[in-house]
This record gives structure tokens, C-alpha cells and sequence, in this order.
């Protein structure tokens, strides 16, 4: 119900609406937008210009376009509404009719009569440097002004002939943001994020494995009307990552009074179970997900960390509550690298511990120790590793020549 | 006859499918002789995956194709309680089969409707759909208006498949429902009552509207019962599974000339004479993906999946003429029709499935992995046969390979010469305009292309750039 609450701002210029309600708006569940709406919506039909929706391409990098089926899971606004009536969606990799050459222009096009109008959304991770070419979107029909000289337009040269003429820049999706899962390690296509493919540019940040749809509807809206909404030090918009799942989790006393899942599928908080509440910032437990039908945790399943950065592998093993250390070689670095990584998330759900401590059950659950599934690592793999890491579990690898190493 | 005139074009990028893709085609007087698929981009999944927990597999695995997550999350959890010899709750695999059912319906919706049929019907003036793909466009207005108001309806219909899919998965793509042991949400008559009267719209539309819009592009494109047949010989995979027996609702089997055979896994290959990658012909359950960019006559980075060295179509139709529900003939409609035809007997499938759930049954049983092991997760999915092959040692993932249908349909020529399905489909085809072979299109998308799914991996080592056809 977002959406004719939009065309009534767009009508009347944000006047009726300052910015700061939009945005409590924003944050509020669903239920607010639709008793607004419905205020608000005999207003609407009479102020509302489509033609003035701003033109949109939509590229898609490395990725399994699950962004752009959540995005299509919109229902109010539904996508057609979307489409006809906030933004001039003009280029979509798997959405337009056109095929080939005729695509391609449509694109060029918009770039070059739109130029500082249009607004340029990613999709997946963009491989870069020698690997730039294992991500082919199509041709450069002959026009100058890009990196490489090849006629195959990869995705790198796309994004950065498009992010130099774009008004704004929103990566939707982990992959578009960090690298996500096309950047797991041993990251085999050489992923990286939009951000660092455009580091000259503010990319406005959507994660999520997908991202909600209301997270870009929202953005999307929030860009139309009032530009670069309010973003955090990863470039997410605050309104929807301006909070842990963990603060926001509707299990939260389940966990403050120690009562904990023992297996998949029982009631109770899923911290034992690996849940990553405590570090990633979403608002999925008052959003909830398919048009507020359900959400991860209340599914009985633990919250996997899929909108914070380094996510998959930072949020790995899923089922069990710490972090799971990709290091193809141990070395020096490594270890660096490893305490930055248990850093981000252990200290997250430590704090919190330490200060729980002494209240309620959990000190006792904590006494009588957190199960762990692995044996710890053997003696020359760890000597290297820090504490911090040696007390979780790690993993053994294969080294360069493929040999396991045990 | 005058000499007719050879030309060679390539559609790049292609819309409408999942993934980029390029294809070429070799044209002489009005009539395909040749035709190359090639998908446009590789990311390496089964790399990916080694050394990870097994139990994060179904997820992981997801991650894969946002279109089809929920066929990955099956098959991975089917491996590893196959691996485990688990015994998975009945209620677990009902309420896995609504959860994995409801996402086929999602995806058949949107192939149909958003993907597929912009090719037969002039759609709506607004972008991303203008500039149309086609002048040959058949429907009369009033037909065409029925067309254009069906495509507003599925948009909403497939979000609403999808929030029935969350409803008991979580959330949707990307199903946290699917576990290696059941299901994690037990039952309640409020859900199921809830999922019953979304059911019942998404009924409505597929019989409604799915059917009789199918059946008025078949009038009027009469000569797409014909068009794109190709080897005519299928393969499917066992789907929905009921019991741990492997009693299944949907058969597994092969068709050949129009008998249906029965189906050996042993008896699947994959070969990489036209792949960028390493090697000949290898099992999957010890295959290996090394990428080898400079590999002389290689195509394409799907590798080419083989039944006894032959190349076999999969998809729908495959599962709907083996278990004998559409078996008019094997061309590009016949191909949508399956689909359609599928959706009606999902969404029966699934009303019976809700029914029959028991409240306080239980869903979900830990499994106990072994340390080292190998498991086999075969299952249908939207575009037909997916299998995951599994091996761990010391409690890992040491092994990770596999086949989707999209590899199946995609695959490039083999070691005998013999081209993919969809490239056999393609020739011979006759094209009206050279130039914009909206034949070739059409019967392409006919197999519901999803090139995410298709690519498979490549080694970090790998330096050069890969040669471009
Ligand atoms: S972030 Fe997740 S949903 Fe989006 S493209 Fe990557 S894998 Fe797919
Ligand atoms: S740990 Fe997870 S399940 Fe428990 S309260 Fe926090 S977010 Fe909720």
C-alpha cells in the first residue's frame, strides 16, 4: 500500500508529506502505509503525472536473478503499478521484450537522452580485472567511451559506462553489494561488489539474499521523490538496516530468559542454532517476507545473516552459531584476516552476551556449554590461527595440488 | 533454384531468459541450418561449495537460480538424507513437496506469461516492453486484449504463489524450509486454511486463464505444433516423494520414440569436447570442472550432459508424457502445453497434499551424517531433471557436482558431433526474416531457458581470457 501514498507525495510535491514522516513511514510495518494510503488515495488520483517517471536500466551482473523475482513479489505497489506508474523501467535483462541489437540501443539510448536523469540498478556481482569476461550483457554496437576496446560488452565496462552518466547507483542483492554468494571463496568468477567495481561513485546499497522487495520498492521511492535517503557506513539505507534482526526479533525473550531451540523445527529463540540476528541489521521480523506472510526465524529456522556484508561466508557454518574461516592457505595475513572476520561477528553477539550475563537463564545455558559440531582443528593448522579463532571451529582445505590435508 | 544465400547472426543478449546468453545461428535461404546456444557467464557453485558444511548445502545450493531455488534445496536435502539413510517424516515430505510444488506454479506463471508469450501477443505499450520483439503478431484485438489482461493478472498470481510458498517456507526465493530431514514448520489449521484460499485463486487463474489463453495461441499459431521438435527423446527424473520407500507422485523414466523406458543414473555422462573445460567424459560423481579457456572448438561453459553418450530433452514435458498426461507431440507448443497442463495438476496435487497433512505428526528429524560418504539427490525441477551429487570426508564437503535440466537442454555438441537438444530443435526451423528470426526465439524460450542454472564452474587458477566465437 506504499504506492499511492507515493503518487500523493509526488503530486503535491512533498508537501503533504515532509521527508521525515516518509521515512517513519518507511520504517513502520505495512499496516501503517495501507491506513495512510487509504486516507491519502482520493487526493492521489487527481495530482498524479506518470509521465514524469524517472527512466530506469536494470543490469544484471553475476547473479541468479532472485532479486529480480522478490522484486516482481512486490504486490502492493505490484509490479505493474511500479511499472506504470513510479518509474520508466526501460532496460531489464529478462523482463523487456526486445532481444539483441534492439535491446541494446534501448539502453544507449536512455544513457546518452537520459544522461544524469536516469537511475542504474545492478544486479549480481561484477567480475573484474582478467576475469571481467566471464560476465558478457551484450554489445557495444560500435559506440565509443568505454574501457576495452572489445565489442562484447561485459558487465564491468556496462556498469561503469552507465554509473558514469546514472543520477544514482542502487546495487540490489548481497551479490551487487559485497560479492555475496558469486564471491564465496575460492570466488572462482573474481567477484567483487558495485561499490568497489565504482569506487568513485556513491553506490546506494540494497542486500539481502534476495533483497525484499520493500527494501527497493522503498529506496526506489525514496530516490524518486527525495533523492539519497539517510545510509550507513555500508551504504544501506538506514530506514530498513537501521537495526539488528535480533533487537527487532519477535523471539528476543526467548533468548533473554534462556529458552533455547535444541533442533530444527522446535519453538524458542535459535541462537544455539546458529542464528546471526545478533549481527545482521534488517528489519525482517516486523516486515516479514511475501506480503508479511512469514519470516526466517518464525519459520523455525535460524536468520543466516544473508543482508550483512561477508555474507556467505562469514555467516557459515548456517547452523551453528560462529563463523566459519575460508583460508585457502594459511599464512601470516591469515590470521589478520581471521580476527577481523571472528571480530565482526563473534564481538557482535558477545557484547550482548556479556551483558546478559549475569541475568536469567542464559548464564547458566552458557555454563554449560555452547554444542559444537567439529572437533577443533589439529596442532600445526592452529598454532597459526588466534585464539579467538582456535575456540571455534575451523576447517581443513585442500591444498594448492588438491591433496586433503588432515 | 537460385543459389541461396548463407548468412551467419548472432542475437546477443537475448531477453526473456535467466542469465546472458548469445545465440548464432547459421542461416541459408529461409531455413536454419545450424544453431549455437551459448550461455555468457560461469560462477563456479560446485567450487564454491567444497569445504563447507553439508547441512548449509540446501541453502547454499539456492543460491544457485532465483527461479527455481526451491528444486536446489530439495535435491540437496534429498542427497545428504540419502546419504545419511535418513528416515524423513511423511508429514516433513508433504509439507516439502506444498513448499517445492508452490514454487513450479510460481515459476510456470512467470515463464508463461512473462517470458514466453510476449512473443505471440502484442503487449501493453509500456517499457520494458516496448520495442516488441516481433510484427508477427497473430491475435485479433479482442483476443489480444484477453492476452494482455491475463499477463496483469499472472504478475499478481506468481507474488501470490510465492507468499503461499513463504507461508510455509520462511520466506521466498530462497526457501529457508528446505533441511536435509524434513520440514521445520509443523502444520496448523490456520496456515493450512490460509494456504487453501490462496490455492484457490492461484486454481482460478490456471484454469481460467492459463489453459484457454494457451489453447488461442495454438489456433492461431497453428504451425508451432510442428516447429521445434528435435530429438524427441526425454528424461525425467522421480519427483515429489511420499514416503521413504521411494514411492514418488511423478515417475522417473526416459521416452524414446514415443515408449517410455525405465532410467539407470549410472548410465548419466558429461562431456566437455565443446566446453571450456578439462577433460572427456566423466560420471558426476567423480567428474571434475577445470576450466580450459583456450580449448580449441569449445563453445559454450555448460558442459554437455549425456544418457548412454546421447543427447535427451528435459523439462515438463518430459514429465507429463511419461507419466502420461500430454503426449500429443514433442514440438514448441506442446512444450508450453505441458507446462500448463502441469500447473493444473500441481495445484490439485497440492489442495490433496494440504488435506492430507496431519496437525500434531511429527515433520522434522535431525539427520546423523556420516563423516564420509556419498549422496545422490535427484528430483524434478521446473525445467526438468536435476540431480545433485554429493561426497564429504571428515565431516565436509569434499565433492560437489551438479546437472540441471538447463544443461540438459543447453548442452553443446559432444565428442560425436551430436549438438544439444535445443540446438537440434532450432535446425531445419524455416525463418520468414533473416534478419530478426523471431522463429528461432520462440522456440528457444519454448524450453523455459535459465542460463544461471546452466553455467557451471571454473578453478581460481585460470588466467586468460576465454576466445569468443
Ligand atoms: S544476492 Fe542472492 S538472490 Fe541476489 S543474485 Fe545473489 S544469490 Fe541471487
Ligand atoms: S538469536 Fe535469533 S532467534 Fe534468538 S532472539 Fe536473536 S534474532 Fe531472534
Amino acid at each position: 500500500m506504499l504506492f499511492p501514498l507515493v503518487k500523493t507525495m509526488w503530486g503535491k510535491a512533498g508537501r503533504l508529506l515532509k521527508q521525515a514522516d516518509f521515512r517513519r513511514l518507511l520504517r513502520a510495518g505495512k499496516n501503517t502505509y495501507s491506513f495512510l494510503a487509504d486516507m491519502l488515495l482520493p487526493e492521489v488520483k487527481r495530482s498524479w503525472q506518470p509521465k514524469d517517471r524517472l527512466p530506469v536500466i536494470w543490469v544484471e551482473a553475476l547473479s541468479c536473478t532472485g532479486d529480480t523475482i522478490s522484486f516482481e513479489n512486490s504486490l502492493n505497489p505490484g509490479s505493474w503499478e511500479i511499472l506504470t506508474e513510479l518509474i520508466d523501467l526501460r532496460y531489464h535483462y529478462m523482463l523487456m521484450a526486445a532481444s539483441g541489437n534492439d535491446a541494446m540501443d534501448v539502453m544507449y539510448d536512455v544513457a546518452n537522452s537520459e544522461q544524469g536523469r536516469f537511475i542504474l540498478i545492478v544486479e549480481g556481482a561484477v567480475p573484474i580485472g582478467d576475469k571481467e569476461r566471464f560476465t558478457i550483457v551484450g554489445t557495444k554496437r560500435g559506440i565509443a567511451g568505454f574501457e576495452t576496446p572489445d565489442e562484447l560488452l561485459t558487465a564491468y565496462d556496462a556498469i561503469s559506462y552507465l554509473g558514469r552518466r546514472a543520477r544514482h547507483v542502487m546495487a540490489v542483492g548481497s551479490c551487487a553489494t559485497w560479492g555475496g554468494p558469486s564471491a564465496a571463496y575460492p570466488n572462482p568468477a573474481g567477484c567483487v561488489g558495485v561499490q568497489k567495481a565504482l569506487p568513485k561513485r556513491r553506490v546506494i546499497n540494497v542486500p539481502g539474499c534476495p533483497a525484499h522487495a520493500d527494501w527497493m520498492v522503498g529506496t526506489l521511492a525514496h530516490l524518486v521523490l527525495y533523492g539519497e535517503p539517510e545510509i550507513d557506513a555500508y551504504g544501506r539505507p538506514t530506514d530498513f538496516f537501521g537495526q539488528t534482526i535480533h533487537n527487532l526479533c519477535t523471539r528476543r525473550q526467548h533468548f533473554e530468559n534462556g529458552i533455547f531451540a535444541r533442533k530444527l523445527g522446535d519453538p524458542g529463540c535459535y541462537y544455539r542454532l546458529g542464528c546471526k540476528g545478533p549481527v545482521t541489521f534488517a528489519d525482517c521480523p516486523i516486515r516479514r517476507w511475501n506480503n508479511t506472510s512469514n519470516w526466517p526465524v518464525e519459520d523455525n529456522t535460524p536468520c543466516i545473516g544473508c543482508t550483512a556484508p561477508g555474507f556467505p561466508d562469514e555467516m557459515e557454518p548456517f547452523f551453528h552459531h560462529l563463523p566459519d574461516i575460508k583460508l585457502p592457505n594459511i599464512t601470516t595475513t591469515a590470521t589478520a584476516v581471521a580476527k577481523a572476520v571472528a571480530a565482526v561477528t563473534a564481538a557482535g553477539i558477545g557484547t550482548h552476551l556479556a551483558v546478559t550475563w549475569g541475568s536469567g537463564h542464559l548464564a547458566k545455558t552458557i555454563k554449560r556449554g555452547l554444542p559444537l559440531r567439529q572437533k577443533p582443528p589439529r596442532a600445526g593448522l592452529t598454532g597459526k590461527i588466534s585464539n579467538v579463532l582456535r575456540s571455534q571451529k575451523s576447517l581443513w582445505y585442500p591444498d594448492s595440488n588438491g591433496k586433503w590435508d588432515r | 533454384m537460385s543459389k541461396e544465400i548463407k548468412k551467419t547472426i548472432t542475437i546477443n543478449p537475448i531477453a526473456r531468459v535467466h542469465g546472458d546468453a548469445t545465440m548464432t545461428l547459421e542461416i541459408k535461404g529461409d531455413k536454419i541450418i545450424r544453431a549455437r546456444t551459448t550461455s555468457l557467464y560461469v560462477r563456479g557453485f560446485e567450487k564454491i561449495l567444497v569445504g563447507r558444511d553439508p547441512l548449509d548445502a540446501p541453502y547454499l545450493t539456492q543460491r544457485i537460480c532465483g527461479i527455481c531455488s526451491a528444486a536446489h534445496g530439495v535435491a540437496a536435502s534429498l542427497a545428504l538424507e540419502n546419504m545419511a539413510q535418513a528416515k524423513v517424516p511423511n508429514n516433513g515430505l508433504l509439507l516439502r513437496n506444498i513448499a517445492f510444488a508452490v514454487d513450479i506454479i510460481m515459476n510456470h506463471i512467470t515463464f508463461l506469461y512473462v517470458l514466453a508469450l510476449p512473443d505471440y501477443f502484442r503487449p501493453p505499450s509500456v517499457s520494458p516492453l516496448v520495442p516488441n520483439p516481433t510484427k508477427d503478431y497473430r491475435l485479433p484485438a479482442q483476443y489480444n486484449q484477453q492476452l494482455g489482461q491475463s499477463y496483469l493478472q499472472a504478475l499478481t498470481m506468481r507474488a501470490i504463489a510465492h507468499q503461499l510458498a513463504a507461508l510455509w517456507s520462511g520466506k521466498a526465493p530462497h526457501q529457508h524450509g528446505m533441511l536435509a530431514g524434513g520440514f521445520p514448520l509443523p502444520p496448523t489449521a490456520e496456515r493450512v486454511l490460509e494456504s487453501l484460499s490462496l490455492l484457490a485463486q492461484l486454481k482460478g487463474f490456471i484454469i481460467d486463464r492459463m489453459l484457454p489463453d494457451l489453447e488461442l495461441v495454438g489456433e492461431f499459431y497453428p504451425e508451432y505444433w510442428l516447429l521445434g521438435q528435435g530429438y524427441g527423446r526425454l528424461i525425467s527424473y522421480p519427483t515429489f516423494p511420499l514416503d521413504n520407500r521411494g514411492t514418488t507422485v511423478f515417475k522417473g523414466g526416459r521416452v524414446v520414440a514415443g515408449k517410455v523406458l525405465p532410467l539407470c543414473p549410472d548410465k548419466i555422462t558429461e562431456d566437455v569436447t565443446r566446453s571450456w573445460y578439462r577433460g572427456g567424459e566423466e560420471a558426476p560423481a567423480t567428474g571434475h570442472t577445470d576450466i580450459e579457456p583456450d580449448k580449441d572448438g569449445a563453445y559454450s561453459w555448460i558442459k554437455a550432459p549425456r544418457y548412454q553418450g546421447l543427447p535427451y530433452e528435459t523439462g515438463p514435458l518430459a514429465r507429463m508424457w511419461i507419466n502420461g498426461y500430454w503426449r500429443r507431440g514433442l514440438s514448441a507448443l506442446d512444450r508450453l502445453m505441458a507446462r500448463a497442463v502441469e500447473a493444473k495438476l500441481i495445484v490439485n496435487l497440492i489442495e490433496d497434499w494440504l488435506n492430507q497433512i496431519q496437525l500434531r505428526a511429527p515433520t522434522f528429524k535431525p539427520i546423523k551424517l556420516p563423516r564420509e560418504g556419498r549422496g545422490l539427490g535427484l528430483t524434478g525441477a521446473m525445467r526438468g531433471a536435476l540431480g545433485h551429487w554429493v561426497e564429504i570426508r571428515g565431516g565436509r564437503i569434499a565433492h560437489y557436482q551438479i546437472i540441471t535440466p538447463s544443461a540438459w537442454n543447453y548442452s553443446p555438441a559432444d565428442a560425436k558431433g551430436q549438438p544439444g537438444p535445443v540446438e537440434k530443435a532450432l535446425e531445419k526451423t524455416p525463418v520468414a526474416d533473416p534478419d530478426n528470426p523471431v522463429e528461432a526465439g520462440r522456440i528457444l524460450r519454448s524450453f523455459d531457458p535459465c542460463y544461471s542454472c546452466a553455467v557451471h564452474t571454473v578453478t581460481a587458477k585460470q588466467e586468460k581470457l576465454w576466445r569468443v566465437l
